[in-house]
């Protein structure tokens, strides 16, 4: 018998696994499977998300056939299983949930589209299907069916670098990098959780055309949502598949009467095949999600989510120091230089706690008080030097008295003026410091 | 049922040429899968022909008892349908059937690519050895992902 373990390509989900079961009259019955799980070399389990036939031959004969196929090559195995039993709680129902979740969450079924049991299945026996495909002239070499290299070395260098960062922007610059470069992926991103409003907001991102800064995703919706809802790492292979999958149960709904909501667009490559997205969290707080996406529906292996784990922790204990380093005492304040002709308006709208740079929307809520703050302390007094500590005395801005967020909110503000108003910018002097340059004339209007 | 009882918009879902999957189950009521590709209606019966270079228990299954299943799913909306029937007899294709399954075969092989399998890989998507199972239909249901599973369809 092959051992299960060489398999693990396969309990992706990317290629739906197909269930034969029987009757106690005999009438067979065939039916798509969601998600093959594995749990040890003799068991594997099975996703039950609707009461079908399936669900009720297995009650009167336990046996089943399973056909499951490699994403990539599309070799079959024969498995021979017999019903065990159905788990409705616990540690393996909470894990397969996850992914119906993340389904769910996406495609606006969320709370009736639900996992009903994990049942798990002894396996009698699997056997390879060599004649289901044809090897083809020319064909490439096969992918190793389980590629678990251990990268150690490159696993001390990112935990080096994370150790070392000497604030939040190097931290946050430097884990996204190391983790594109150590995992063969182009694009990540780093989403702060504001506790305040309990939503996820962009602070940090590599490889896409924009930064996303300010982006924002609530907690529960979309993939990443339901990461930061359930604190626990979520792999997506072959987002395609999994999207498709859900379409066809969301249309099955509709026409069944469900209310359904709209399906949420995916934040980041909007041709992501593959993601992997991270709680990072540090007692019982949620500091944020980070997330990796790739093209490559097979872009992550089973090693890939422990290697992350352990990175992620480490990452969430430096977030969490960076945050609490006390405030520098301010400087003296550097010469300003001359002014351009330019002419920047922005406007506060104190009812949205937006602010608009010339009549685009630039940021809200907690960054944008900041930036009114700084603003107008600037073209009331001419001060241009501001300090971390200020900020947090500040009760008009809202920061919540602990745990702030602070330098993640003002990276996240920082990336926005760089990329909508370029002319005016936050800039690092010294630990807990920095100065608002500009290069325009400011004009300040509240509406 | 006859298979007259299948609309004109279903039978053209299901004689497209899709991806099939094959169920049958032994004397003790062991369950099996197997590859085919398919279907055709006749007045009476259904033809659907399995690939016979996996489908050795299957065919054991179906010359002992001729219980058979078959889903017939289109991989980039997952709409499925399964057919199931008895009576099941085996027998060789004809020419024109030869012709017939190799279309649907490609048919087949262009839905996956259609979902993103490579088109060299779908291309070795073995077909070559193909058997005719000849059958009496007994049902038709819906067989897509969703609480509509399982209903009957015709």
């Amino acid at each position: 018998m092959t051992s299960l373990r060489e398999l693990m390509p396969c309990f992706q989900g990317v290629v739906p696994a197909a269930i034969v079961t029987c009757d106690a009259q005999g009438t067979p019955n065939v039916a798509y499977l969601s998600h093959v799980y594995y749990l040890d070399d003799r068991h594997v389990a099975l996703s039950c998300q609707f009461f079908n036939k399936t669900k009720r031959n297995i009650g009167q004969n336990p046996y089943a056939c399973v056909q499951l196929k490699h994403p990539a090559t599309l070799e079959a195995w024969r498995l021979d299983a017999r019903f065990i039993r159905a788990e409705t709680s616990g540690p393996l129902f909470d894990e397969m949930e996850l992914r119906i979740q993340a389904i769910a969450a996406h495609t606006g079924m969320k709370g009736i589209f639900r996992l009903l049991s994990a049942d798990v299945y002894e396996v009698l026996d699997l056997q390879p299907e060599p004649g289901f495909v044809l090897q083809t002239e020319g064909d490439a070499p096969r992918p190793r069916m389980d590629d678990a290299r251990a990268e150690l070395r490159s696993l001390q260098v990112i935990s080096d670098r994370i150790v070392r960062a000497a604030d939040m922007g190097e931290l946050l610059k430097t884990l996204l990098s190391s983790l594109c470069e150590l995992f063969r992926v182009r694009h990540a991103m780093y989403l702060m959780h504001d506790e305040a409003d309990g939503r996820l907001y962009a602070v940090e991102s590599t490889g896409y055309d924009s930064s996303g800064a300010g982006a924002e995703v609530a907690l529960g919706e979309g993939l990443i949502g339901t990461v930061a809802r359930t604190r626990r790492l979520l792999r997506v292979s072959d987002m395609g598949e999994m999207l498709r999958y859900g379409r066809a149960v969301r249309g099955e709904m509709q026409r069944d009467g469900a209310e359904v909501t709209a399906e949420i667009p995916l934040p980041g490559l909007c041709e992501a095949q593959s993601q992997l997205a991270l709680p990072l969290v540090v007692g019982d707080r949620l500091l944020g999600v980070l997330a990796l996406e790739s093209a490559d529906p097979l872009a992550f292996h089973d090693w890939h989510e422990a290697y992350l784990n352990l990175l992620a922790n480490q990452a969430a204990l430096a977030i969490e120091r960076l945050g609490e380093r006390a405030d520098e005492e301010p400087a003296p304040e550097p010469e300003r230089a001359p002014l351009a002709s330019r002419r920047r308006v922005f406007t506060w709208y104190p009812k949205d706690e937006t602010v608009f740079c010339d009549g685009e929307y630039l940021v809200r809520n907690v960054p944008a008080r900041i930036l009114w703050k700084l603003l107008t302390e600037h073209a009331q007094t001419g001060r241009s030097e501001f300090g971390n500590r200020e900020l947090r005395m500040d009760d008009s801005l809202g920061l919540p008295p602990y745990k702030d967020n602070l330098e993640s909110r003002l990276i996240l503000l920082r990336k926005r003026l760089d990329e909508r108003c370029p002319d005016v910018r936050i800039v690092p002097v010294k630990r807990g410091r920095f100065t608002l340059e500009r290069d325009c004339e400011l004009v300040l209007e509240t509406k | 049922m006859g298979a007259n009882l299948i609309d004109s918009e279903l039978r053209e879902f299901l004689e497209r040429g899709l991806v099939c999957v094959i169920g049958t189950r032994s004397a003790d009521l062991r369950p099996d899968w197997a590859h085919g590709v398919g279907v055709r209606f006749t007045k009476n019966r259904c033809v659907v022909f399995i690939e016979q270079s996996t489908a050795a228990r299957s065919l054991i299954n179906l010359r002992d008892n001729g219980m058979i299943a078959l889903t017939i799913c289109e991989p980039a909306t997952h709409r499925t349908i399964q057919l199931k029937g008895r009576n099941t007899k085996l027998r060789e294709l004809t020419q024109a059937e030869q012709r017939l399954a190799q279309r649907l075969a490609n048919s087949a092989r262009h839905a996956v690519i259609e979902v993103g399998i490579a088109p060299r890989v779908a291309a070795g998507w073995n077909y070559s050895n193909l058997i005719a199972a000849e059958f009496e239909l007994t049902g038709v249901f819906d067989a897509t992902p969703g609480p509509n599973a399982g209903a009957e369809v015709a």
